[in-house]
């Protein structure tokens, strides 16, 4: 009992610290009830309403929370909790009623209750005011970021642009253009989007990659669902950080070869300014240059438009963040608890609004940057994963390194198959599997090992058991991060479809 | 009169003080296989441990810090001329691939000599360069940088750097080709994960310093044949693939390195062998002709 009711304060904590704010909303787990969650603020944001709101934040709520809503340092007297920064964009995932209850009921122990101190009205003015913070900051956030209007699910945050390779529409719609152009392989068979396909959220449902000239890939494509947010690309190399630098990799990389224009420039540069298109594409994307037509343009542009691959709008999305309580079906949130439970420890490596512990954005402070080993082999010899993908290792050299990558998104996780940096896990059944069994054993052959035995296991893979009603509920948790929308956004889609273009040579099909 | 052969006398003092700080060198570059120049398009036999025949794909390698020794044996700095293509700061890109038969993946120019200057009124002897680039150049970006560090045939972005020599063959039994791409290894950034590489565990630099070397009067002769002597061109390790990419664990590099004489995993560094002293005019059975 004791354990149930700090768990529900944990629960509670977690809310207004919004630390893990996707990870325990689950709607008919706290003590939050439903109707009080959807319940909008019944009064208007006027002046008036916003002043009194202001005052009775700075008298009741601004001694912990800060005056501009960002946390005060902690000192002996405040309490023990963290308080979580008002003005940032997981606010934007909090509705009104979820503010109001807990400005209403306070947290036990941590955070004091308003019951009977403050008026009905007064409430839902001190949540009005707490709707301005978050507002005024977003201001500060749009001005420092220039003028491109980003469209982000409700709830993301603005994600990181290279200073010298600011985000226009121009830039984007070149990108596009580029992302889907096979003139970019040497034997023009292949573009960007022949391995990061939009309909299998921009993977390619091959285990591993298939270069232009039929060169097999070590490791497989991986999503591009909001890769704008990944401050570490590719499974495992902790040089490559930024998208621009990212696209010179399958370009013009050797080993292995992708779309094989290693010391084809020129002849790159030459195809693109004989397309008519492209013209005009260039000079609108880089305007004050006189010659446009570079390499190190090409990726700024592909670059631009991959930060605009967003996925943020699946039923789980608008289950959690949206109005709507019934955009999942009960068995997808028993199976959300189960994901982000202790039993499971899914969420370790996969939490956040991204579904992975890679990440950074705008005025983040620490980009966080994590490569896991799953256990998925354990080879006897030097390194316990098969050369040559060792994980970071490879950089790191350090045999502690062996066998971990980067824990991927999950969202769309159902077409993403098949699984992990080899593509060697088929289905997400076998990927529940793997982790159930805390690692993948493997009997006979060059491969043979007990991955549970990894030296380098992440703690969190410890193994679990499901019957099988609770593997068909995560089942159908995993299930409702599916964005359709995203699938077939046409903004994200093969602009040269669209185009005129006889001849058929050098598009995507 | 008077008046004027003075200034004579002034302008020829003026003119042997400047050209006693500094002149002219230029250090050429010949690539051999054996007695025989390197040219694509044609084949050597007797190649490796198992006398293979090979034909050249690629060879372009870069060098830096280029220095020759004066007669007290201090180390005296070649100052490149900045010509815009091949020479950028102490960097300079050896390239002796025409474009022609295999090696279809280069281009037409070549380039066989760093140019520059050095301190006048010396009697140099010997010379001392590094092969490979340096650390702070290595790592920039390709698509910014100006030549001949925007090559991307020399990039090599999946170590955020630069390939320094690029070298590559088919053989008797690699019809598809041998590569030996050298680079630094174990590059990393500090924590957190999100800058550019700050060090690298093998930087795989080499510093070739050929005594016997005068200026005007030697070249600097890479010899491919002593760079494979102790490789067998006609196999690779399967999981490392097609040769050497400077991984720490292929044992396809360990004869590689040695010959360069660059450490590798347990081998210590030895003397190099690649790089000899031939002279200028030194008539090689060329196939050339």
């Amino acid at each position: 009992m004791k354990r149930k009711f700090t768990f529900r304060s944990y629960l509670l904590l977690i809310l207004v610290a919004w630390i893990l704010a996707y990870a325990h909303k689950a709607w008919a787990q706290d003590d939050i009830p439903l109707e009080e969650r959807l319940r909008k603020n019944p009064l208007p944001a006027s002046a008036t309403h916003l002043e009194s709101g202001g005052k009775v934040y700075r008298d009741s709520c601004a001694g912990c929370h800060g005056m501009d809503g960002k946390p005060k340092p902690q000192t002996e007297q405040s309490t023990p909790a963290p308080q979580g920064d008002l003005s940032d964009f997981r606010m934007e995932s909090i509705r009104d009623g979820e503010i109001y209850w807990v400005v209403t009921h306070g947290i036990e122990n941590f955070m004091p209750a308003s019951e009977g101190k403050l008026s009905d009205t007064q409430r839902w003015e001190v949540v009005l005011y707490i709707r301005e913070l978050r507002a005024r900051r977003k201001a500060i956030e749009i001005a420092q970021l220039g003028p491109y209007r980003w469209k982000l699910p409700v709830g993301f945050p603005y994600p990181n642009v290279p200073a010298d390779n600011p985000m226009t529409p121009e830039k984007v719609e070149l990108g596009r253009y580029l992302f889907y152009d096979q003139r970019l392989s040497l034997n023009q068979t292949q573009s960007c989007a022949s391995c990061h396909k939009q309909k299998l959220a921009f993977t390619d449902g091959r285990p591993r990659g298939v270069g232009s000239t039929g060169e097999l890939h070590p490791r497989g494509a991986m999503s591009l669902a909001n890769v704008a947010y990944s401050p570490a690309l590719t499974w495992a190399n902790p040089n490559i950080h930024q998208l621009e630098q990212q696209a010179l990799l399958p370009m013009f990389g050797e080993n292995p070869i992708e779309l094989g224009m290693s010391g084809k420039e020129t002849l790159l540069i030459e195809r693109l300014k004989a397309e008519p298109k492209y013209q005009k594409l260039f000079a609108a994307a880089f305007p004050k240059e006189s010659n446009p037509f570079t390499v190190a343009n090409v990726v700024k542009a592909i670059a631009s438009f991959e930060r605009t691959i967003i996925s943020g709008d699946s039923p789980y999305d608008r289950y959690a963040r949206g109005g709507d309580p019934n955009a999942i079906a009960e068995s997808a949130k028993r199976g959300e608890l189960l994901f982000f439970g202790e039993k499971l420890e899914c969420f370790h490596c996969h939490g956040g609004f991204n579904f992975t512990g890679t990440v950074d954005y705008f005025q983040k402070g620490l980009p966080e940057v994590e490569f896991h080993n799953t256990g998925l082999y354990n080879l006897k010899g030097k390194t316990s994963y098969p050369v040559p993908n060792t994980g970071i290792y490879e950089f790191t050299q350090n045999l502690d390194d062996v066998g971990k990558f980067k824990a991927p998104t999950l969202r769309n996780v159902m077409l993403t198959a098949p699984y992990m940096h080899d593509g060697s896990v088929k289905t997400i059944d076998d990927v529940i599997d793997h982790y159930g069994a805390g690692g993948r054993t493997i009997k006979s052959g060059p491969l043979a090992g007990v991955g549970a035995e990894n030296p380098n296991r992440s703690d969190f893979v410890q193994g679990f058991e499901l019957t099988a009603e609770e593997r068909k509920d995560l089942h159908a948790f995993l299930e409702s991060l599916t964005d359709k929308s995203f699938l077939t956004d046409p903004a994200l889609s093969n602009p040269w479809i669209s185009v005129s273009h006889p001849s058929g040579q050098g598009v995507e099909k | 009169m008077r008046a004027r052969s003075l200034w004579l006398a002034a302008a020829f003092l003026w003119s042997s003080a400047t050209w006693a700080q500094t002149q002219p060198v230029r250090i050429q570059f010949k690539a051999v296989l054996g007695e025989e120049v390197f040219a694509c398009g044609h084949s050597y036999t007797g190649i490796g441990t198992t006398k293979s025949t090979i034909e050249p794909k690629d060879l372009r390698f870069y060098v830096h810090n280029v220095r020759l020794l004066d007669e007290t044996g201090r180390e005296v700095p070649v100052h490149l001329n900045q010509d815009g293509k091949w020479q950028l700061e102490d960097v300079v890109l050896l390239d002796f691939e025409n474009g022609t038969g295999r090696c279809s993946n280069g281009n037409a120019d070549l380039n066989m000599e760093v140019s520059g200057t050095v301190s006048g009124g010396h009697t140099y002897r010997g010379v001392r360069f590094i092969l490979g680039l340096p650390f702070d150049k290595n790592h920039t970006d390709i698509t910014t940088m100006p030549p001949p560090l925007n090559l991307t045939s020399m990039s090599w972005s999946w170590n955020a750097g630069r390939k320094f020599a690029r070298i590559e063959f088919t053989s008797t039994g690699l019809p598809h080709g041998f590569i030996f791409h050298l680079g630094s290894t174990g590059c990393v950034p500090n924590t957190p994960m999100t800058a550019p590489p700050t060090s690298c565990a093998q930087p795989n630099v080499a510093e070739i310093f050929l005594p016997e070397f005068v200026p005007g009067e030697s070249q600097v002769v890479a010899d491919m044949a002593m760079l494979l002597k102790d490789s067998n061109v006609d196999v690779t390790v399967k999981e490392y693939k097609n040769g050497c990419m400077s991984s720490p664990g292929n044992p396809d590099c360990a004869p590689l390195f040695a010959n360069l004489g660059l450490a590798f995993g347990a081998n210590l560094a030895r003397p190099q062998t690649v790089f000899r002293v031939g002279d200028l005019q030194e008539t090689s059975k060329s196939k050339q002709q």
